[in-house]
């Protein structure tokens, strides 16, 4: 059974950060009145690819570690929703996009998350904090410029596809949840990859609906919270 | 099977009530559903319904039962039969309501939420129905402008007009009822489906809108092209507010307040108590005004904040004589505490009502022509696109020229199983790029095979809703390379941009070329 906080629903607040010359947009949670244990920033995917905040991944875990007594940053990149910065120009990248699944403003998006982490613990202040990133997102966890003793927690970390060598440095305990049958991550190439790391690490592997966690993320939050908790100590 | 399983639905096929009859029985719940008219019309409506829902839901729901009877009429109409019927049920959920703000000739809304609530407690009462689910409002509240708590009913407040008058005795019934155990919804101003934009309801949010729509004045000058696309100028609403910009308006979708009514009816140890359904952060004017003024086309609306309007010109006088009945609300909704919803539903709060969402309720209403195609007798959101059409004229005659043309890499065999009336299945060749085939069938060797339902690929084509969006949401499903259909995704929805959809003009170069200023 979950370790759920009924009686202490979470509050959701919308949020405005510098990052850059930019504003960006951001929802914020956080339990109403217990205590919170910890604080954690969210790198959604691809915005070619789902990516804003609003992806179910993205938002199930945000909401679901809220209402586990952890505050939660969720945002959108420079260019997405309501954040700004000149939207991507999909239509001018689209044949390098088809073959590459990288477009040219996406190498701004880790500054964006190294922000978004000083926003959150700027307000979170003595809380402990960890990094998050679903698809896309883990590609940059590495350059948000977190603490050596910072869990990261990787969701369908895209090593079929991205480049994941700013891992190999990587110190900081690390989570990677994916599914066996992810396209973006074949089973075995995940495995070698993760063999390779020299982080303390933990990798679970099961059927989870692809890449995309539809209808398991309330299962994707008690796991990633008991990792949490277990970091935190 | 737990004994007296079923539950009576009242006013299944209103706006919100078509939306509980769907996530009722998408529950697995056998529904009994009290419907107006001669028992066959009743049928063929709620028929009607579960096939459409059915239809969109891409699954079989079963057949709810339908009981001929009218909340107006004594005992509610009910034959012997029907009666027994009724007594099987473990539950009610009523739902039935009448909006008319200010009394009418026939009793309403009186007659059908006061009198039609204490005849249906009567019935319930005779055959032993003790567990009630009563859909209220939130605006039971009258005219209170302090903090709206879930416990509080009765606070001293006055009314704005009959309907919140009406809805506050009738709360106030069942309350009183012996020997029911009774919860209450209430939601706030429920719009249109967060995901489609439908709506059958044209109350509370939309009056504004429409009236907006249909007095602005024709455009001067000439379009402009922005990325793509063609837009329009704006058209002139020479408009003085009364509003700051910063007052707060609560929204909530119909498919969130159906879906949370459903999951509290199934959660008995929640029942009993009373659940504002209301959106966490109120959604203020200024947002309003900027997704209406971009929905809509029009400029010139100033706020003046509380200031007397001084001298209305003549499109003011016949904008405010219109909107009259809204005028008690001008100075925005007060706050309302959701601790009980917040509590019973830590999972699912509402969807953010924001400028995105309030311009997909924007584009279904116009589409709707505010209600116009939709009075047809037509239920439920309208399905009304010619697949074939699209898939085998519209979409090789402009592809050519597309964003699809520009991926020179693009050697795809594509299938396309679009079940529902209308719908059919395709496969399409691209070659470098050219669409050089669509055929009818699904071939086998397709490197990607799309499997959507009617409604969804119709608001995906129109514009609604993005292809990536239907399938987070679960409305598409992939077979295959699960990475190009999302890449092919992103095509397809700067195709739809580029070139919308009207199925009745038939030359290709007018419909969807972009402008040529």
């Amino acid at each position: 059974m979950p370790a759920l906080v009924l009686d202490d629903a979470p509050v959701f607040e919308t949020v405005r950060f510098t990052a850059g010359r930019y504003t960006l947009e951001g929802t914020l949670a956080y339990p109403e009145e217990a205590a919170p244990i910890g604080a954690v920033v969210l790198a959604g995917p691809h915005p070619l690819l789902g990516g804003d905040m609003d992806n179910n991944v993205v938002r199930g875990l945000a909401e679901g570690l809220a209402a586990r007594r952890v505050v939660t940053l969720r945002f959108n990149y420079r260019g997405v929703g309501g954040s700004e910065g000149a939207p991507i120009d999909a239509a001018a990248h689209l044949a390098r996009f088809w073959e590459t699944s990288h477009v040219p403003e996406e190498k701004e998006f880790a500054s964006d998350l190294a922000d978004a982490l000083a926003f959150l613990q700027a307000a979170g202040r003595s809380l402990p904090a960890a990094l998050l990133g679903y698809s896309f997102g883990c590609t940059m966890l590495p350059q948000a410029g977190a603490a050596s003793g910072v869990p990261l927690v990787l969701v369908a970390p895209t090593v079929g596809v991205h480049d994941y060598r700013a891992y190999d440095d990587v110190k900081n305990p690390l989570l990677v949840v994916a599914s066996d049958d992810d396209f973006a991550a074949d089973a075995s190439r995940l495995r070698e990859w993760y063999d390779w790391l020299s982080a303390p690490k933990r990798l679970i592997q099961t059927r989870l609906d692809d890449h995309f966690f539809r209808g398991h993320e309330d299962w994707l939050s008690e796991t990633v919270f008991t990792f949490l908790q277990e970091q935190w100590g | 099977m737990p004994a007296r399983r079923d539950i009576l639905l009242t006013g299944a096929t209103g706006f919100l009530g078509r939306y509980l009859l769907r996530d009722l029985l998408a529950r697995g719940r056998r529904v009994v559903a009290l419907v107006r008219g001669c028992p066959e019309a009743a049928a063929d409506r709620i028929a009607a319904l579960t096939a459409l829902w059915s239809d969109q839901l891409a699954v079989d729901l079963p057949q709810p039962l339908v009981v001929s009877g009218d909340l107006k009429s004594a005992g509610l109409g009910l034959d012997d039969a029907d009666r027994r019927q009724v007594g099987r049920c473990g539950a009610v959920l009523h739902g039935a309501a009448q909006v008319a703000f200010h009394c009418s000739s026939g009793g309403e809304p009186w007659a059908t939420n006061v009198e039609g609530t204490r005849r249906l407690l009567e019935l319930c009462h005779s055959v032993r129905l003790s567990e009630f689910h009563h859909v209220s409002t939130a605006f039971v509240c009258g005219d209170r402008t302090d903090k709206v708590y879930e416990d509080q009913l009765e606070c001293g407040q006055r009314f704005h007009n009959d309907y919140e008058r009406s809805k506050y005795e009738a709360e106030r019934l069942v309350r009183m009822a012996r020997r029911v155990h009774a919860t209450f919804y209430r939601p706030t101003v429920i719009v249109g489906d967060s995901r489609t934009g439908y709506t059958s309801s044209y109350h509370g949010f939309y009056p504004f809108l429409e009236l907006a729509d249909r007095v602005a004045e024709p455009a001067n000058g000439s379009s402009a092209v922005r990325g793509s696309r063609c837009v329009p100028p704006p058209r002139r609403l020479a408009l003085r507010m009364p509003f700051t910009g910063d007052e707060p308006r609560n929204f909530v979708p119909v498919d969130w307040v159906a879906q949370a009514i459903v999951r509290l009816v199934h959660l008995p140890r929640w029942h009993g108590r009373t659940f504002h359904l209301a959106a966490y952060k109120p959604i203020r004017m200024n947002e309003i005004k900027e997704a209406a003024e971009a929905g809509l086309g029009v400029e010139g609306v100033q706020w003046i904040g509380s200031a007397d309007l001084v001298r209305p010109s003549r499109l003011e006088q016949v904008f405010y004589d219109h909107v009259r009945a809204y005028w008690p609300y001008l100075h925005g909704d007060p706050a309302f505490d959701c601790r009980n919803t917040r509590i019973a539903l830590p999972w699912f709060p509402p969807p953010r009502v924001n400028r995105a969402l309030l311009a997909r309720l924007i584009r279904f209403a116009l589409e709707d022509r505010w209600g116009q195609r939709s009075r047809a007798p037509r239920p439920g959101p309208a399905v009304d696109l010619d697949c074939a059409d699209y898939v085998e004229r519209f979409l090789p005659a402009n592809a050519g020229r597309s964003a699809l043309a520009r991926v020179v890499a693009l050697t795809l065999v594509v299938g396309l199983d679009i079940r529902g009336p209308g719908g059919g299945q395709w496969t399409c060749h691209w070659v470098r790029a050219d669409l050089v085939s669509v055929r009818r069938g699904l071939e086998e060797g397709a490197a990607i095979t799309y499997r959507t339902d009617i409604s969804t690929f119709a608001a995906v084509v129109r514009g609604r809703q993005t292809p990536q969006e239907a399938f987070f949401a679960r409305r598409i499903d992939v077979k295959g390379d699960v990475e190009k259909a999302l890449k092919l995704a992103v095509l397809m929805e700067h195709f739809i941009k580029e070139f919308p959809y009207h199925p009745h003009v038939h030359g290709e170069a007018m419909d969807a070329s972009p402008c040529s200023g």
